[in-house]
C-alpha cells in the first residue's frame, strides 16, 4: 500500500477522532474574567517605549563596524557548532524520529485492531509479515552435522570465554 | 491379610495400566490441540508474491488451475496435510495469554488466509478433476478453522470471518460447476449442519474487547498499550494526560469503558439497520467526547469501529444463509430435474433484512438477493449461482 496515501488517511483519521485544533484566544472573555492583570497591562503600556533601555540589536545595527564583526561571530558559530557535530548523532536524530515499533508491539491485539482500523484484513496482514521479517529466512533443513558443528563452535568460544 | 495383598496388586495394575495409556496418548498423532499443527503449516509455508497472486486468482474464477498450481500443491503437500488435519481436531488453544488484555500477542495471522488459498488451489483442482465430494470437503476445513481461529479477540474473529469468506465463495464456485448430485448435495447439506454446531459467533470477542480494556486501563500497563500506538497528536495528548494522571483517572476510565462496552453488547442484539446506527453513534462517541472529557481517553482510542464490525458479521452470516438456501434449490432440480418458481419456505435468510432472500432464475443459473443494503459497502449484495447442464 502507498505509504504517504497511508499516512495521509491516519491524519485524517487521528483528526476526525480526535479535535486537535489550536484553542482560540478570546480576548474579550480574558479581559472579563482578569480585569485587574488587564489594567496592569494598560498601565505599562501607557509608560510607553521612551522608558525602555536601546536594546542590544539597536547598538549593533548603528554601526557598519559592529555589523560586520557580529556576522563574523554568526559564521564562526555556525561552522565550529556543524563541523563538530558527530554523523551518527545526526543518524540517530533521524533513526529515534522514525523509530518503528518492535515484532512484539507489532503482534500486540491492540496493534492489530489498530492495524485493521486503517486497512482492514490486507494491513493486518501485512503488519504480521512485517513482525515476522526479523527472523529472516529459515533452513529448509537442518542436518545433525550443521547441529554438530554449530554445538563445537559455541562450546570453543564457551571454553575460551573460561580460559 | 489375602485381602490387603489384592488390593496392593489391583493398585500397582491400575496404576500401570494409567501410564500405559497416558504414554500412549502423550504420542498420538493429531495431538489434542489443533494449533499446534496450524503452527507447523504456518512454519511450512512458503509462498512468493507471485504464486499467492496466482492462487488468489484462482480462488476468484479468473483464471483456471494450470501446471504450475498442480506442481506448487505437491510441494506443499505436508502443509496442506496439517491444516486438514488440525481442521478435525476439535480442541484448539493459541496458546494466547489473554492476562494482557490488550497486550496479547497474537498467532501469525498472515499465514492464515494464504494457507485457505493454498486450500481452495487444491478444492478447485479436484473440482476439475470430478472429486467435488473431497473438493467439497476442503472448503469444510476452511470452516473448521475459521472456528479455530476465532478464539476470543476482536481480531481473530476478524480473521475467521475473513477465512469464512474464502470458504463460503469456494464451495458456491464449486456448486456452479457441478452437476447436481443428490448424493454429494445432502452430504454437503449434514456437513454444515454439523459445522453450525460449532459456534462462530462475534460474542466472545465483544466479551474480550470488554474485558482486556478494563485490564489494560490501570498505570501499569497502559504505557505498555499507547507505545503500540500510531505517533501523532493523540498520542502525545494521551501521553500527556497519563503524565498528570492519579488512581481517580485510570478508575474513571474504567468505569467509562465498562458502560460503553455495555452498550456495544446491547446494540449488537438489535436488528442490522438499529443496530448498525446506533453503534455508528456509539463507535464516534469517545472521539468526540476526548477533547473535553478525559474519561473517554482510552475509549477513543480503543474503540473500533463497531459499526463496520457489525456489517462484517452480518455479511459473514447472510453469505453462509444464501449457501444453505441454495443447496437446498439445488437438491430440487436434482429431484425434479428443473429449477423451484419461487424460493421454497423456511430457508435460512437474509440477515441485512431479517427477511428471505428474493430469489430469480436467470438464464444460467439463479440468484439469491438480499433485501436490505449492507450499510458499510452501501449496496445490497446478491449471490449468483450457476446450473451446469
Amino acid at each position: 500500500m502507498d505509504k504517504e496515501k497511508n499516512e495521509k488517511h491516519l491524519d485524517e483519521l487521528i483528526s476526525h477522532a480526535i479535535n486537535t485544533e489550536k484553542p482560540q484566544f478570546d480576548a474579550e472573555k480574558w479581559k472579563q474574567k482578569y480585569p485587574d492583570e488587564y489594567q496592569t497591562l494598560l498601565s505599562r503600556a501607557a509608560k510607553g517605549d521612551s522608558a525602555r533601555q536601546p536594546g542590544i540589536l539597536k547598538v549593533i545595527l548603528k554601526s557598519p563596524l559592529t555589523k560586520i564583526a557580529a556576522a563574523a561571530v554568526i559564521i564562526i558559530a555556525v561552522s565550529f557548532f556543524s563541523a563538530h557535530q558527530d554523523s551518527s548523532e545526526q543518524a540517530d536524530t533521524i533513526t529515534v524520529s522514525k523509530i518503528t515499533k518492535s515484532p512484539v508491539e507489532m503482534m500486540t491485539a491492540i496493534s492489530l485492531t489498530i492495524a485493521y482500523r486503517k486497512g482492514g484484513i490486507e494491513a493486518v496482514e501485512e503488519q504480521c509479515k512485517q513482525a515476522f521479517k526479523p527472523i529472516g529466512p529459515r533452513p529448509r533443513s537442518l542436518s545433525i552435522e550443521q547441529i554438530l558443528t554449530e554445538f563445537n563452535g559455541n562450546s570453543k568460544t564457551s571454553e575460551r570465554t573460561e580460559l | 491379610m489375602k485381602t490387603i495383598k489384592s488390593r496392593k496388586i489391583t493398585k500397582a495394575i491400575f496404576a500401570v495400566l494409567v501410564l500405559f495409556v497416558s504414554a500412549l496418548s502423550a504420542f498420538a498423532y493429531p495431538p489434542d490441540n489443533a494449533a499446534v499443527l496450524y503452527y507447523q503449516a504456518c512454519m511450512l509455508y512458503e509462498v512468493d508474491s507471485e504464486m499467492n497472486g496466482m492462487l488468489n486468482d484462482l480462488r476468484s474464477g479468473r483464471i483456471e488451475p494450470n501446471e504450475e498450481i498442480k506442481e506448487f500443491l505437491k510441494k506443499n503437500r505436508r502443509a496442506i496435510d496439517f491444516v486438514l488435519d488440525a481442521s478435525e481436531v476439535r480442541h484448539c488453544d493459541w496458546g494466547v495469554d489473554y492476562s494482557q488484555g490488550c497486550e496479547a500477542l497474537m498467532p501469525p495471522f498472515y499465514k492464515f488466509r494464504q494457507l485457505s488459498y493454498l486450500i481452495v488451489a487444491d478444492a478447485r483442482v479436484l473440482a476439475k478433476q470430478g472429486d467435488y465430494k473431497t473438493a467439497l470437503g476442503r472448503c469444510m476445513s476452511l470452516y473448521k478453522m475459521a472456528r479455530h481461529v476465532n478464539e476470543r479477540t476482536l481480531i481473530s474473529y476478524l480473521v475467521g470471518v475473513a477465512l469464512n469468506a474464502v470458504a463460503n465463495d469456494c464451495v458456491i464456485k464449486i456448486l456452479s460447476d457441478m452437476p447436481q448430485d443428490m448424493e454429494t448435495l445432502t452430504l454437503l447439506k449434514g456437513q454444515l449442519v454439523r459445522i453450525d454446531r460449532l459456534p462462530f459467533s462475534v460474542k466472545p470477542a465483544l466479551r474480550c474487547e470488554h474485558e482486556a480494556g478494563i485490564i489494560s486501563i490501570s498505570l501499569d500497563r497502559i504505557t505498555d498499550v499507547v507505545r503500540g500506538f500510531d505517533d501523532g497528536a493523540s498520542k502525545d495528548k494521551i501521553l500527556e494526560r497519563i503524565r498528570a494522571s492519579d488512581k481517580q483517572f485510570f478508575d474513571r476510565n474504567r468505569e467509562y469503558w465498562g458502560k460503553y462496552m455495555d452498550a456495544v453488547q446491547t446494540a449488537f442484539d438489535l436488528p442490522y439497520p438499529k443496530a448498525y446506527s446506533k453503534l455508528k453513534v456509539l463507535s464516534e462517541k469517545p472521539s468526540k467526547e476526548f477533547s473535553k472529557n478525559p474519561n473517554a481517553t482510552f475509549a477513543a482510542a480503543l474503540a473500533p469501529g463497531w459499526h463496520a464490525v457489525c456489517s462484517l458479521s452480518i455479511r459473514s452470516g447472510t453469505d453462509s444463509n444464501a449457501v444453505k438456501s441454495a443447496i437446498e434449490i439445488y437438491l430440487i432440480k436434482a429431484k425434479t430435474d428443473k429449477l423451484p418458481d419461487a424460493l421454497p419456505a423456511g430457508l435460512p435468510g437474509d440477515l441485512f433484512s431479517g427477511k428471505d432472500f428474493e430469489y430469480e432464475k436467470t438464464k444460467d443459473g439463479f440468484v439469491l438477493r438480499c433485501q436490505s443494503k449492507d450499510f458499510l459497502k452501501d449496496k445490497i449484495h446478491q449471490y449468483e449461482f450457476k446450473v451446469k447442464k
